[in-house]
């Protein structure tokens, strides 16, 4: 979102509800959870999870990093991975909107890796795109990675925007009518990022007009320049 | 990925009936069946269907929501509409209340049956080692590896046998090679060189022939690790000055086997300390086993005498594999992992997946275990949707306007007629698979997509999803059509 002239309201910075029983499970990620519940049991010392941007991923890994004790961890250049990786290790490695390890730290991710193994470690890579095409240098770790399990979440179903634009507008502490809900669902672009774009939109417009988000205050959101085209 | 539950949306999940009478099973039924009439089956599916009967005392009953928010939601919008339904199913009813049951479990009832997701995916392999090599319990596999003298060497994977290694024309100088040395008392090649590309089993031998030397003499010492480690380990030591340790342990070995040599190209003092190594063991007539991605004297970043040393011993090659061998492979592996692989799409992986082995039991290992969760077999088409990222480098993003073209091409009419305002069912039909593959491959809204077909309104497009979605049940040819089509776009 990008601010605008208009009167800004304040960003009340309402957390994202991000507990196990806060998670919305459909089809396009059924098999993404069906993967965490599997846990430990992964066949392999890593597993790749990937989707587009807000599609849940670090909800999903962060209930993971609950019920495993996982430790948050970035394999570089200057991390000590000795300490990194104890026997028997839970590791999260989230990439969040990198797309992929830089050059420098290939050879420590392959170090990690096989230090994983070695010490029955697991870890759970959080990444937009699926690790066997990230554009991995070293041969030894773009092997590794190409061979590791990946599990993807799909772009949204319709049950799923529905619930996604309910629950963003829920985390930034709004509600939404079902008839207002109708109205938008067939309107907007299919996609999390999007979602997430609208809800934002959808609240701020509210806090502006100071009114709750009605067919006409949707309406009008819909109607900017820059709607749900252009929000990628 | 969209799996189909395969059942009408009210069915209720068994599973979630444990320990409710059956009569109130039947009435939960009815009021189910009653709420996708009341509310629409859309509405239904996203916020009622996970609806669970949890229990019922003395006329209260209790429905469980999988999440905080779905609870919320439907404290708000729909419990008065299922609390009169109820009512009327169970003239005693006295309350009806909502709770919070986290667990993780899909929506689509029927998906994931949750007896697949407790098998474990390595028993089949593990009862095929051989009984000194079978893997340790899960609980023990936290420990050191039993079998290791030292803490330096890597315990080696139970797995990695010369029983489970698939000889072919490609390997089988490599495996010859490694045999003899792990069989021989006494050492005849020093050192032993293996090369090869990555993933095409180097590791694999290495780690059969530690196996092998400590099974037939536990009392010869073996220290197995990768040149990585064997750079880290000796950073460490000169970090806490205990480099005199760190000589002994490597000197006093009878077998040192180093992993991926190539990895300490250009590190200096690593190479120079692992030279005197080398030197040291040699000298004493212990054997040293080396692996690395190239030959001797193809590896960069080497000095030259320690280049030259490499090679004095016996080199041997991995090659490539071949087709053949990798159908072997992953008929050895399939055998292990206890599943049964259509030999068509083996014969799929081995042709699609050719750079190397780890891939390709990667991919069935991923293969194997998608099928367990989803508790169905597996089936080419699996096999290209759970590979994909494998297979193609990238996901192309369809546009509507290929759509609108490969969908003109295939039924034989003109792409004009996708905007044209013509109304006679040759041309009105394909418009509406177009449509409806515009929806499901791209992210456009209804509102985009109905002008890139003459300016068309967003409910034409919703009638022409609706539409086809209801002909796919029914006409057979038209759902062959639109998979034909949508695989077309999307590869």
């Amino acid at each position: 979102m990008t601010a605008s002239s208009l009167q800004l309201p304040l960003a009340l910075g309402f957390r994202p509800a991000l507990g196990e029983e806060d998670f919305l499970i459909t089809p396009c990620n059924a098999l993404a959870v069906a993967w965490i519940d599997r846990w430990p049991d992964w066949s392999a010392s890593a597993l790749v999870l990937n989707g587009p941007a807000g599609a849940g991923k670090s909800h999903l890994a962060s209930v993971w990093a609950q019920r495993s004790g996982a430790t948050r961890a970035r394999p570089g250049v200057s991390v000590d991975l000795d300490a990194l990786v104890p026997q028997g290790a839970r590791l999260l490695i989230d990439l969040h909107a990198e797309s992929h390890p830089e050059p420098a730290a290939e050879a420590p991710w392959f170090h990690l890796l096989n230090l994983l193994r070695e010490r029955k470690g697991q870890a759970l890579i959080v990444a937009r795109e699926p690790a066997a095409r990230w554009p991995v240098r070293l041969p030894d770790l773009a092997s590794r990675l190409a061979a590791l399990p990946q599990v993807e979440i799909s772009p949204p179903d319709d049950a799923l925007l529905s619930a996604l634009l309910v629950k963003h507008l829920a985390d930034l502490g709004a509600s939404l009518d079902p008839a207002v809900l109708r109205y938008l669902l067939p309107r907007i672009e299919r996609s999390f990022a999007a979602i997430a774009g609208l809800a934002t939109e959808l609240n701020q417009a509210a806090l502006s007009a100071q009114k709750p988000i009605t067919l006409a205050l949707a309406r009008k959101v819909l109607q900017e320049p820059d709607d749900a085209g252009k929000r990628e | 990925m969209r799996p189909s539950a395969g059942l009408s949306p009210a069915s209720v999940d068994p599973d979630d009936l444990a320990g409710v009478p059956v009569a109130m099973v039947d009435c939960w039924q009815r009021v189910r069946t009653r709420l996708v009439s009341e509310v629409g089956e859309a509405a239904f599916k996203s916020w009622l269907a996970p609806l669970a009967l949890q229990d019922v005392t003395e006329g209260a009953v209790r429905l469980s929501l999988p999440t905080r928010f779905m609870r919320d939601w439907v404290a708000t919008h729909y419990v008065d509409r299922v609390r009169r339904l109820l009512t009327e199913e169970m003239p005693g009813l006295r309350s009806v209340d909502l709770v919070v049951a986290p667990k993780l479990k899909p929506l689509a009832p029927g998906l994931l049956p949750p007896a697949a997701l407790a098998v474990p995916l390595l028993t089949a392999r593990d009862l095929h080692a051989p009984a000194m090599m079978r893997a340790p319990p899960r609980a023990e596999m936290n420990e050191v590896d039993p079998l290791s003298p030292d803490q330096v060497s890597v315990p080696l994977d139970p797995r990695l046998t010369f029983e489970t290694f698939v000889v072919g024309k490609p390997n089988e100088l490599a495996f010859a090679a490694a045999r003899r040395v792990a069989e021989s008392a006494t050492v005849s090649f020093n050192p032993l060189f293996l090369y090869g590309g990555v993933g095409l089993g180097k590791t694999h031998l290495m780690n059969a022939i530690a196996w092998h030397i400590r099974q037939r003499d536990p009392s010869r010492r073996v220290i197995y690790l990768s040149a990585e480690k064997f750079m880290y380990q000796f950073i460490r030591a000169l970090r806490f000055k205990d480099t005199v340790a760190f000589k002994d342990q490597f000197r006093s070995v009878d077998v040192l086997m180093i992993d991926d040599v190539q990895f300490i190209s250009g590190k200096d003092s690593t190479q120079e300390e692992f030279f005197h190594t080398f030197n040291a063991l040699v000298d004493q007539n212990r054997q040293v086993i080396v692996s690395a991605d190239k030959s001797p004297s193809d590896l960069e970043g080497l000095e030259e005498r320690l280049r030259s040393r490499l090679g004095w011993g016996l080199v041997a090659d991995i090659h490539p594999t071949t087709y053949e061998l990798r159908l072997g492979i992953l008929a050895s592996k399939a055998e292990q992992l206890g599943t049964p692989v259509p030999e068509k799409v083996m014969e799929f992986l081995a042709h699609k997946i050719a750079s190397n082995v780890r891939e390709l039991e990667g991919a069935l290992n991923r293969l194997v275990a998608h099928a367990q969760l989803v508790g169905r077999s597996i089936t080419l088409e699996t096999a290209q949707e759970v590979l994909h990222d494998l297979l193609r480098a990238h996901d192309r993003r369809v546009t509507v306007e290929e759509i609108q073209k490969r969908v003109a091409e295939h039924y034989n009419i003109r792409i004009a007629d996708m905007s044209s305002a013509r109304r006679a069912r040759q041309v009105a039909r394909p418009r509406q698979m177009a449509m409806y593959l515009s929806k499901a491959l791209t992210s456009k809204s209804l509102p985009e997509i109905g002008r890139k077909f003459g300016g068309r309104d967003h409910t034409t497009v919703m009638h022409a999803v609706r539409k086809i979605d209801e002909l796919i049940a029914t006409d057979a040819s038209l759902a062959e059509d639109l998979e034909l089509l949508r695989r077309m776009l999307e590869c």
